[in-house]
C-alpha cells in the first residue's frame, strides 16, 4: 500500500515548517541576547580559563 | 521554588513515575474502568511492555551518553551549558516533543511503519495498563530519546530534567481512563481555561479520540491528534480534532487479540490470527470493519447505524491506517 499524494504533500509542507519551529527558540534566545547585551558564552569561557589557571590538572600539556 | 520543582522532577524521574503509574492503575481498576477487557493476553502484553523495554533501553542510552558521544565529540561535552535555563527548557521541550510528534505521525501515515505502532493502538481500553504498551522495535527507535541524550551531553541536562518530568506527567494523564479534563468542559467559568489547555497539551478528550476504534464520526479521530506533550503541533499542522467528547470504543475495529509475543516482537515473531496485519501474509494496513446499518422500525427507508463508530468507505483513504 502506497502513501497517497495528498498526505505526502502535507508531510513535506509541515516538515519544512517544523525546521522553522526547531530553530525558533534558538533564534529568540540570540535575539534576547542582542537586546539585553548579555554574552553568557563569554562568561563560561572566562570561568573555564580561570579554573584551568587555578587547577593545573586542567591545563593541557 | 526552582529547588522545590527540581526535587519533584528528580523524584518523578527516578522511581516516582513507575509508582504514579501503579497508583493510577490501581485507582482505575477500583473504579472498574477496564470493564473486563483486560484479558490474559492483554495483561501479559501490558506488563511485559511496562517492565522489559526500559530495561533494554537503559544500557543503550547509557552507552550513547557515557561512551559513544565522549568518543566521537569529546570537545562538545557541556559546550552549551551556558544556555540560560528558560531557553534550554524551550529548546529541549520543542526538540524532544516535535520529534516525537513526527515519529508518531509517520507511523500512522506511512503504511509500512504502521505495524510497528499498532501494538499501542490495539488495546480496547485506555488507562495506565496500556500507556507503555509498544512494539519493542518502536520503543527502541524512539528518535526523540536519542536527540535528548545528545542535548544533555552538550550541556542541557538540567532543563531536560524538568522537561522529562512535565512530559511524562502530561502523557500519562492523557492516557488515563480518569477523565480529569471533564470539569473544564462542564463548567462555563472554566471554558476559557479549557480552550487554552486543549490546544496546548494532550488531554484525555483529544488523546482518547486518537485511540478511538473509529474515525470521522465527530468524536473519534485516529487520523490525527498525534501530539504527545504538546497538542499545539496538531493545531499548527492541521491534524487536530477537538470535540470535548470521549469515544465509545477504543482500539482497532478488526483486532482479534493477536498473541502478546507477536505484538511485542513483530516482525521477528508473527501473529497466528488469520488476516491480521501482524500475521505472516497479512496486509500492511487492513481496512476498518464498518458497522452494519440496521433498519429502524419507525422508518424503514432511512437506515440507522447501530453505533457511533461508523466510517464511510468513501472516506477511507490509504492513509487511514488504524
Amino acid at each position: 500500500m502506497k502513501i497517497d499524494p495528498q498526505t505526502q504533500k502535507s508531510i513535506l509542507r509541515n516538515a519544512l515548517l517544523s525546521v522553522f519551529i526547531y530553530l525558533l527558540p534558538i533564534g529568540l534566545m540570540f535575539g534576547s541576547f542582542y537586546i539585553t547585551g548579555k554574552r553568557p558564552w563569554k562568561q563560561q569561557q572566562r570561568t573555564t580559563s580561570i579554573n584551568k589557571n587555578i587547577n593545573p590538572i586542567n591545563k593541557k600539556p | 521554588m526552582i529547588k522545590f520543582l527540581e526535587t519533584i522532577s528528580q523524584s518523578l524521574n527516578g522511581l516516582g513515575f513507575p509508582a504514579l503509574i501503579l497508583l493510577l492503575g490501581i485507582l482505575e481498576f477500583s473504579l472498574g474502568l477496564y470493564e473486563k477487557r483486560w484479558t490474559k493476553n492483554e495483561r501479559i502484553l501490558d506488563i511485559v511492555s511496562f517492565i522489559f523495554p526500559p530495561l533494554v533501553l537503559a544500557p543503550v542510552l547509557a552507552f550513547l551518553g557515557l561512551k559513544f558521544l565522549p568518543h566521537i565529540i569529546p570537545q562538545y561535552h557541556n559546550a552549551f551549558s551556558w544556555v540560560p535555563f528558560i531557553w534550554g527548557f524551550f529548546i529541549i521541550a520543542i526538540a524532544d516533543d516535535l520529534t516525537q510528534y513526527w515519529y508518531h505521525r509517520l507511523h500512522h501515515q506511512i503504511p509500512f511503519l504502521w505495524r510497528f505502532h499498532r501494538t499501542h493502538h490495539s488495546a480496547p481500553y485506555m488507562g495506565m495498563a496500556m500507556a507503555s504498551r509498544q512494539n519493542i522495535i518502536y520503543t527502541f527507535l524512539f528518535s526523540q530519546i536519542y536527540l535528548t541524550v545528545i542535548l544533555v551531553y552538550l550541556g542541557l541536562g538540567y532543563p531536560a530534567l524538568f522537561v522529562r518530568a512535565l512530559k511524562t506527567l502530561i502523557v500519562t494523564f492523557a492516557h488515563s481512563s480518569i477523565k480529569w479534563d471533564k470539569p473544564f468542559y462542564k463548567y462555563k467559568i472554566l471554558h476559557p481555561v479549557a480552550w487554552v489547555l486543549e490546544r496546548l497539551i494532550s488531554t484525555p478528550a483529544t488523546h482518547h479520540a486518537h485511540h478511538s476504534s473509529s474515525t470521522d464520526d465527530g468524536v473519534g479521530y485516529y487520523k490525527g491528534n498525534f501530539g504527545n506533550m504538546f497538542f499545539l503541533w496538531d493545531v499548527i499542522f492541521g491534524t487536530a480534532h477537538i470535540s470535548r467528547r470521549y469515544p465509545k470504543a477504543y482500539g482497532i475495529s478488526h483486532y482479534e487479540g493477536d498473541e502478546w509475543y507477536a505484538q511485542l516482537l513483530w516482525p521477528i515473531l508473527k501473529s497466528k490470527k488469520e488476516g491480521s496485519e501482524l500475521s505472516r501474509r497479512g496486509p500492511a494496513v487492513r481496512e476498518d470493519i464498518v458497522a452494519e446499518p440496521v433498519l429502524s422500525s419507525a422508518d424503514q427507508h432511512q437506515p440507522e447505524f447501530q453505533t457511533a463508530t461508523i466510517k464511510s468507505l468513501n472516506n477511507l483513504s490509504p492513509s487511514a491506517i488504524n
